[in-house]
């Protein structure tokens, strides 16, 4: 798991409330602070690595999907760049 | 929480969901992410002009030479799902009223993204009320979670691009 500075829940958000919530989320962070999001969306796989692609100040620094309590969680890590 | 698999291995299931999609109008139809065999179907139901907002250009090459073999114009616009703008809506606009378009098929991957747009639309360029539109994309099918989010996607639009439109 990558290191973290802040994390959002986004679970039981479908496209595009994850994205916008990261957005957000994402401009209140310092330059070069890592937000953790954790999604229930599976498609939000998708949705990020798209995102990452056409922003200007985001990075997706790594993907991972876990489960808890029986629930698969789709994690997304992105680092302010500017 | 236990990690136990990777993201990238589950990417292509969300590709391979059954067609979901709602028929606002007699010409536009709302859609999720269509498969082979729908754009045949699509040309047969006098469906003229297929619109794709998803962001991948080589998942887009693709469609774009099945919708065409089947008779179907198709337009790629991969508007950003996590930020809206008054011009993607006045593009939106443009394509929906050009009457070279005809009966469009307007699609997304999840039909999610493209009835928050479509609401946008009706209420910026058709002057619609919130209600009125909200009416009728839950005619159409939309459930209530789908209405929480484009209240929520919606909020968000106005209060970035309230002073512009």
């Amino acid at each position: 798991m990558p290191h973290f500075d802040q994390t959002l829940d986004v679970k039981g958000a479908k496209c595009p409330m994850p994205l916008v919530k990261s957005r957000k989320a994402i401009s209140e962070l310092p330059v070069g602070q890592v937000l953790q999001v954790i999604s229930t969306d599976r498609g939000s796989v998708a949705d990020f690595q798209g995102w990452v692609k056409t922003a200007k100040n985001v990075e997706l620094i790594a993907q991972e999907t876990v489960q808890e309590n029986g629930q698969e969680l789709y994690v997304h890590y992105l680092r302010r760049t500017a | 929480m236990q990690q136990q698999t990777s993201c990238n291995a589950l990417q292509h299931q969300t590709e391979v969901a059954p067609l979901r999609s709602y028929a606002v109008t007699d010409t536009v139809l709302l859609a999720a992410q269509p498969q082979p065999e729908d754009w045949q179907r699509f040309a047969e139901a006098g469906y003229k002009t297929v619109l794709n907002i998803r962001s991948d250009p080589e998942r887009a090459a693709v469609q774009a030479a099945n919708a065409r073999a089947a008779g179907l114009r198709y337009i790629h616009a991969p508007w950003p799902a996590y930020e809206l703008e008054p011009e993607h809506l006045a593009e939106f606009a443009r394509i929906v009223e050009d009457p070279e378009t005809g009966k469009l098929v307007f699609h997304c991957r999840s039909a999610t993204r493209v009835g928050l747009i479509w609401m946008l639309y009706r209420i910026v360029h058709q002057g619609w009320t919130r209600e009125q539109t909200e009416a009728e994309l839950r005619a159409a099918g939309y459930d209530e979670d789908a209405m929480e989010t484009f209240e929520f996607c919606a909020g968000d639009f106005f209060d970035r691009a309230g002073d512009q439109i």
